[in-house]
């Protein structure tokens, strides 16, 4: 796997970091909250992460949302584009996103993502 | 018991609904409520001010939060008012009549999910969300030019009044 190009982002509520791990996995740590003001940078950042897995040829990516004290509708939407961009790809080119909640309510705010792209998108 | 009342008139921005966030999560846990209850108001009530961000017509919020007593339960209930334009009212209505017909939250939430997932003017899932995730009752008053969404779901309180 070639090595990942995607820029962190610090802002002063939010923040998001990727790294290549072993076995063409990425791991995505997302922190803060996830609402209006966060919304352009998410935005940007997981059309970049989805351009980099299909580049690099990701098989899975870990998204721990553990530290995600809050996100808004806007940006869960933001998941969800990612996903049917995901569901668009041809099978073979196709990755498997694991969500890791670290709490019930972050569990429950994530969960319908494996109703809207079941097959694609585990909660863990 | 004695009974927790927010009554606010505001105007909310992007910069204050973290700290409204903060401030209803405070007043819930440290009173009355569980973690999980206290999840589901910072939702409701999130949604509910992003909309009044992007509907009203003054950018004014009228935001209310009591406990009431309903056999034997006690009831939260959560009020957001404000001015909205006519075709704001009549698309508020549509999508209340849509919850209505829908089969139940969970079914309408993932549907309307995979439906919106291309629109470019705002996600349109904040009133399905508090449907579904955040459990609540979800109602709309509409006088004038006036919407009220009001949100209501039983609540256990944890600890006895301070």
């Amino acid at each position: 796997m070639t090595s990942l190009e995607i820029a962190a982002i610090k802002q002063p509520g939010f923040s998001a970091d990727a790294q290549q791990g072993a076995a063409s996995a990425i791991t995505v740590h997302l922190a803060g909250a996830a609402d209006g003001l966060a919304h352009p940078h998410l935005d940007k950042y997981l059309k970049e992460l989805h351009r980099e897995a299909c580049r690099v040829g990701a098989a899975e990516v870990n998204v721990d949302v553990s530290a995600l004290h809050f996100i808004n509708s806007s940006c869960l939407m933001l998941f969800v584009a990612w996903l049917m961009c995901l569901r668009d790809l041809e099978a073979r080119k196709q990755y498997r996103v694991v969500l890791a909640a670290g709490t019930k309510q972050q569990r429950r705010a994530f969960d319908v993502l494996a109703n809207v792209a079941a097959g694609l998108v585990v909660i863990q | 018991m004695k009974r927790p009342v927010i009554n606010l008139q505001f105007r909310p921005t992007m910069e204050l609904l973290s700290p409204m966030r903060d401030f209803v999560a405070e007043l819930f846990k440290s009173h009355w409520m569980s973690e999980d209850v206290v999840y589901r108001i910072v939702v409701t009530l999130h949604e509910l001010l992003e909309n009044v961000m992007k509907y009203s017509t003054d950018g004014v919020a009228h935001l209310s939060a009591d406990l009431a007593q309903a056999d034997r339960e006690t009831i939260l209930c959560l009020r957001v008012s404000n001015e909205c334009m006519p075709e704001r009212l009549s698309t508020l209505q549509g999508e209340f009549d849509s919850m209505r017909k829908g089969a139940d939250a969970n079914s309408y939430y993932t549907a309307l999910m995979q439906k919106n997932a291309y629109r470019t003017d705002g996600s349109g899932l904040g009133l399905a969300r508090i449907w579904a995730e955040a459990q609540m009752n979800i109602s709309c008053e509409i006088a004038g030019s006036k919407a009220t969404i009001v949100a209501q779901t039983p609540v256990e309180p944890v600890a006895a009044t301070p």
